[in-house]
């Protein structure tokens, strides 16, 4: 605007003009002497309690600012950057600030616990400006991740029996003589055996002692595959994926619980892998990526997909667990792939809900087509592995805990 | 409240300033439509209105000016021009506090916790710092800019030969330069906001 007035000025040969031109100098010139300090130190820090959530609870975050300089700064602006989803209930995310020397501010607010995905909470930006906003100054703190992961439902009674098992005692028979709680075999008693473990009756009947033996009960490896790809069922999609994920972490305590090492590959839009592991924090790594699933058509096969991964990532013979909603037919020949290998399956497919009404009469009719397809996979899939069709109707913890042979479970 | 309606006054005082055929004898209209756009952007909180509004009058004030050259009509009081633009600038920087004020309220409106309680009192503080150093550097400005005013007009150059008067205007040209770089570069406006 200055060099526009000056070229005025010139052109007109109108000196008078120059005061405008003036004016707009010793604005800049002020506001660049008075309306900010020459060096302009901040010192951003961020809390978010709790970072990782199960959705349970309202979230805290907490942005600080420290001004290091020995002047106000009056025209200052915190800004986090948060996703559209997270809506401040208490306080705000983006306000303006004016700042004391060495004083400390804390721009802080909370919110409800979003629904299950990882967020970005940040960068935060703090702009300070003079009062005119001529000059600017900025700087940044890089973001921070809230998850919201699925929560795992208390599941009991899940009787795995793969043929592998690790070194370690944990709850799958091994189909070898040691210590655990199943019943095993007799046989004479030996001078140090423990005599809780004498068979009275047995010995009565045979004039001689005899003690029980157990089956040893070991750890074992488990990958778990949830297949993200319920792009076929319309309306239901988003229920019945909400159940796979809560289904996958659910599989993922339990078995982590047991002592099992536990691995976890994503399968469909999404795509992630994360080897067998075990420990609490294992769990939270396998909940975290758990958090960030989300629902999409697969543009590789799950079958193949499945196989190539279980063959890397677990040792031979050991249990898979697939929790898929069946649309990919090529997962029947996959499954059976695996059987041969020796892999324990165990499929869990959740079953959607009809939904109430439908769009038209195509929609309708595409809806039992896909439920029909997917009756006639969880048919096949019977011959080769445990199947468990899982209503909505019916808690997780309740049908997996009727679960006991490599049957599928006919629920009402 | 005064800033909320400070185009209703502010517009026809400059516009009504203007000599009448520099706006085709519609300076009435001319007025009615910046008072309209102004007061309707602070009152549906819109700033590119408000924006549109202040830069309008200054535009007029700078093609007043013009015309008055062009036309060959008497010219205006300096120091009244001079007045009539810092005050201008400064009311449409003061508009953009109260918006932006305005917005920042409205993000915790309804929320009756501590937590906005404190948010909503620190808002309040940055206006009232804002408003107040606005007022502060344009007092400063206009009384530095009105001072070398009479310090120049005190002084009378008689060569009037071209390459003194470009001389004169180069020297002006790199005094405005440093006075507006010194230190550091100004912020280029408009930047898009994360």
């Amino acid at each position: 605007m200055a060099g526009g007035l000056l070229a005025l000025a010139l052109v007109l040969n109108d000196l008078e003009m120059g005061v405008l031109i003036l004016g707009l100098a010793s604005l800049f010139f002020f506001s660049n002497v008075w309306g900010l300090p020459e060096r302009v130190d901040i010192k951003l820090d961020r809390n978010i309690v709790p970072d990782e959530t199960f959705g349970n609870e309202d979230i805290r975050v907490e942005s600080r600012l420290r001004n290091l300089t020995s002047t106000t700064l009056g025209n200052l602006e915190i800004h986090e950057v948060t996703d559209d989803r997270i809506i401040p209930e208490k306080g705000a995310s983006h306000i303006p600030e004016s700042i004391g020397p060495s004083e400390e501010i804390r721009l802080t607010f909370e919110l409800s616990s979003p629904p299950r995905a990882n967020y970005m909470i940040g960068p935060l930006i703090a702009r300070v400006r003079d009062p005119f906003g001529f000059y600017l100054i900025e700087k940044k703190l890089a973001p921070h991740t809230l998850s919201v992961m699925p929560r795992p439902e208390h599941l009991r009674g899940v009787q795995l029996h793969p043929r592998h098992v690790g070194p370690w005692p944990g709850v799958i028979p091994s189909k070898v003589l040691g210590l655990g709680t199943e019943f095993y075999s007799m046989r004479e008693y030996i001078p140090g055996d423990d005599p809780k473990r004498i068979n009275w009756k047995a010995s009565a009947r045979y004039n001689e002692l005899i003690v029980n033996e157990n089956e040893a009960e070991r750890v074992t490896d488990v990958m778990i595959v949830l297949d993200t790809d319920v792009t076929s069922f319309g309306p239901t999609e988003g229920e019945l994926f909400e159940r796979e994920v809560q289904a996958a972490a659910s599989f993922t305590r339990l078995l982590l619980r047991q002592g099992n090492r536990v691995g976890l590959v994503l399968q469909g839009g999404e795509r992630g892998s994360i080897p067998a592991g075990f420990g609490k924090r294992h769990e939270r790594r396998i909940l975290y990526l758990l958090a960030a699933a989300k629902s999409g058509r697969a543009t590789v096969s799950t079958s193949y997909v499945v196989n190539l991964l279980a063959r890397r990532m677990l040792p031979s013979r050991s249990q898979i667990v697939i929790i898929s909603p069946l649309v990919d037919p090529e997962i029947k020949e996959g499954v059976r792939q695996l059987t041969i290998a020796g892999y324990s399956i165990l499929v869990l497919s959740p079953s959607p809900t009809p939904p109430l009404s439908f769009k038209d009469r195509i929609q309708e009719i595409a809806f039992k087509l896909v439920m029909l397809e997917r009756s006639i996979s969880l048919l096949a899939l019977e011959k080769s592995s445990t199947v468990v069709d899982w209503p909505s109707s019916v808690p997780l913890s309740v049908l997996m805990s009727k679960v006991r042979s490599t049957r599928r479970l006919a629920v009402a | 409240m005064l800033l909320r309606i400070n185009y209703v006054f502010l517009t026809p005082w400059v516009v009504l300033s203007l000599p009448p055929a520099s706006l085709g004898q519609q300076s009435t209209l001319v007025t009615a439509i910046v008072a309209i756009v102004g007061s309707g952007g602070m009152l549906l909180k819109s700033r590119s209105a408000v924006w549109l509004a202040s830069v309008s009058l200054l535009l007029l004030i700078v093609w007043g000016k013009v015309a008055r050259d062009l036309y060959g009509l008497p010219g205006p009081d300096s120091a009244l021009l001079l007045l009539q633009f810092m005050l201008v600038i400064f009311l449409m920087e003061a508009s953009t506090t109260t918006l932006t004020f305005d917005h920042a309220i409205k993000q915790l409106e309804g929320k009756e916790d501590d937590l906005s309680a404190v948010a909503r009192m620190r808002v309040t503080r940055w206006e009232r710092l804002q408003l107040l150093n606005l007022g502060k550097l344009t007092i400063a400005s206009f009384g530095l800019t009105l001072g070398l005013l009479i310090l120049g007009s005190l002084i009378s150059v008689s060569v009037n030969h071209i390459a003194f008067s470009g001389i004169l205007v180069l020297a002006a040209f790199v005094a405005i330069f440093i006075l507006l770089t010194y230190r550091r570069e100004p912020e280029e406006r408009g930047r898009p906001v994360d």
